[in-house]
């Protein structure tokens, strides 16, 4: 599943996951063995003051920055419009980014479950991919070893405060590792 | 498909927003105009609402200004009535602390908006159990002032004795909402504003020291208690001739933080302890009553208690306060200096736990950034040994703590 949605041109991140993959202290092995390009809206990366943490994956080119281009503002206004109408519940990165998605035929990688459920039944198109998954993939394709896996879901959960929800298909995966 | 969405808004309002939020930035519209790279007459011309803004333009300003493109194409849900907020209480300012009072009007504005949002999107309405309005007579103000900070302080139960924390008491046993906001200029020390949907709301100048916060607090009180339904802006020396509301504010943050028979008995006791009151004792009683020394020291004159002047000559003598109160083990004064009152706090956490917003947007609502929020969220919760699953899963956490 995970390896076939890499079969898309482009993963973008959204900040939930990027905060995530920080915390692991593995955010550039793991965006390293993903089999396509990785990206970041410019909203999230400004809005999160991120860019200090993931100024050594830019400079490597792992993580492009990218910016709506003018047909796409049109749809992130739309969806302004629309979705955080008359109270704001989803965040201007979350819209930015699965705009750009669905313009450009990219996934897209979060953990918020209303930014996904609600943009995702508006552009049933795009993919989702999520922490869990990402860094079951890098597990497995790096044959990373248990101490390294262990320490970088810690990692996570400590530092980026991260719980996966009981749901998740990798829940039990991913506690395991506890 | 590709028609510009923003096309339904008016964009006479919608170029009042974006003038609003470019000033609250501090950024001159050539600024802007060179950031989105467009012509400064654009700019000029998009926020007269004589040219509509494109979606491009809208996102890109959206950006400059760190804002949510949604944020300009709700209607502001909280009208100030600015001018008369604004001019209502200074009469002596510079046209530059002017735009420096409505910029921070403006910024609370915005907070008071985002209460309202939180509380409409749960659904909250907040029962109101305010007294009514105290009435003034005019005759004796100092008499009044103290009257009511006494039939305030048994309302509330609070005894005679030092204050606990000023904004709790606000926002839990009266029912103000509190906003600590760093405005500007400096001399800046509150706002008060009333709405129908809000209630009574007030925002302290954050970049202030606690006792004045504290003072200024009481000063907004007196607006609420006294002068409800008035928008006042407290700026210190603003006025060439202060009308009796205002005089009648300034009086009572002295009776209710220092009431004539606590200060008299903690005077008495430090006085037979050292046979005098020193600089230290001074220091002493202001920390025990949140206050500044000088508000001490003219309190204390005022009960005859130390001789007309005394703040004067102390003042003249040029004593370290600071060093003195370290000298004898005394903290400064601490305060919860959030943004937000912690209501507010409890109301984004539970919208998130319900799942009716992001966690970008309770990042949003909480002005910090995404992890700042989970930090946050997971402090709140630390201690609770039960994790609640929503329908989806999402691995929300435990309940708030009570």
């Amino acid at each position: 599943m995970t390896a076939s949605i890499f079969a898309k041109e482009c993963l973008i991140l959204d900040t939930n996951c990027l905060i995530n993959l920080s915390a692991s202290k593995e955010i550039i092995n793991v965006l390293r063995c993903i089999p396509c390009l990785c990206a970041v809206s410019r909203y999230v990366l400004k809005q999160e003051m991120l860019s200090h943490d993931l100024q050594p994956c830019i400079e490597q080119g792992l993580l492009l920055i990218e910016k709506p281009l003018p047909h796409e503002a049109v749809t992130i206004v739309q969806i302004h419009n629309e979705e955080n109408f008359p109270e704001p519940t989803l965040g201007a990165g979350e819209i930015e980014t699965i705009a750009l998605a669905a313009h450009r035929g990219w996934v897209v990688a979060t953990d918020d479950i209303r930014a996904k459920k609600r943009l995702g039944a508006r552009f049933p198109s795009v993919g989702f991919l999520s922490t869990p998954e990402l860094m079951k993939y890098w597990a497995d394709y790096t044959h990373a070893s248990d101490i390294s896996i262990k320490k970088a879901l810690e990692q996570i959960s400590l530092v980026g405060n991260y719980v996966v929800g009981s749901n998740h298909s990798l829940y039990t995966w991913w506690n395991s590792w506890f | 498909m590709n028609m510009n969405p923003v096309d339904s808004f008016d964009p006479r309002l919608l170029g009042e927003e974006l003038r609003r939020s470019r000033r609250q930035r501090g950024l001159r519209q050539e600024d802007v105009a060179k950031l989105i790279n467009v012509s400064r007459t654009t700019i000029v011309a998009i926020e007269q609402g004589e040219r509509r803004v494109k979606a491009e333009e809208l996102v890109e300003l959206a950006y400059v200004y760190g804002k949510s493109v949604s944020e300009f194409l709700r209607p502001r849900r909280v009208m100030m009535p600015l001018n008369a907020a604004q001019f209502r209480g200074p009469t002596v300012q510079e046209e530059k602390h002017q735009e420096e009072i409505a910029v921070s009007i403006s910024i609370f504005e915005d907070l008071c908006g985002r209460y309202l949002e939180l509380s409409q999107l749960l659904k909250i309405t907040e029962s109101k159990r305010y007294p009514p309005p105290y009435q003034r007579s005019g005759r004796n103000l100092d008499a009044e002032a103290e009257g009511l900070a006494l039939s305030e302080r048994n309302r509330l139960g609070l005894g005679d004795g030092p204050l606990p924390p000023i904004r709790d008491i606000l926002e839990q046993d009266v029912g103000i909402k509190v906003f600590f906001i760093p405005m500007r200029p400096g001399n800046l020390s509150g706002i008060y504003h009333f709405s129908d949907e809000l209630g009574a709301c007030i925002a302290i100048n954050s970049n202030h020291g606690e006792d004045r916060r504290r003072w200024t607090m009481c000063h907004d009180y007196c607006h609420f208690l006294a002068d409800r339904y008035e928008p006042t802006v407290l700026i210190e020396d603003g006025y060439q001739r202060k009308p009796a509301s205002e005089r009648f504010a300034d009086l009572f943050p002295k009776h209710i933080l220092l009431p004539s028979s606590s200060v008299t008995q903690r005077f008495n006791e430090i006085y037979s302890e050292q046979n005098a009151m020193t600089f230290g004792g001074l220091c002493t009683l202001a920390h025990r009553f949140g206050v500044s020394v000088e508000a001490i020291t003219r309190r204390l004159e005022d009960l005859k208690l130390m001789k007309a002047g005394a703040w004067e000559r102390l003042k003249d003598r040029n004593p370290s306060i600071r060093k003195t109160q370290e000298e004898l083990g005394l903290e400064p004064l601490s305060g919860r200096d959030s943004i937000f009152p912690v209501k507010y706090h409890r109301m984004a956490y539970d919208a998130y736990r319900q799942g009716k917003i992001s966690e970008e947007q309770l990042a949003s609502y909480l002005h910090v950034g995404q992890a700042e929020a989970r930090k946050q969220l997971h402090a709140m919760e630390h201690g609770s040994d039960f994790i609640v699953d929503d329908e989806e899963g999402f691995g929300s956490r435990g309940g708030l703590p009570q």
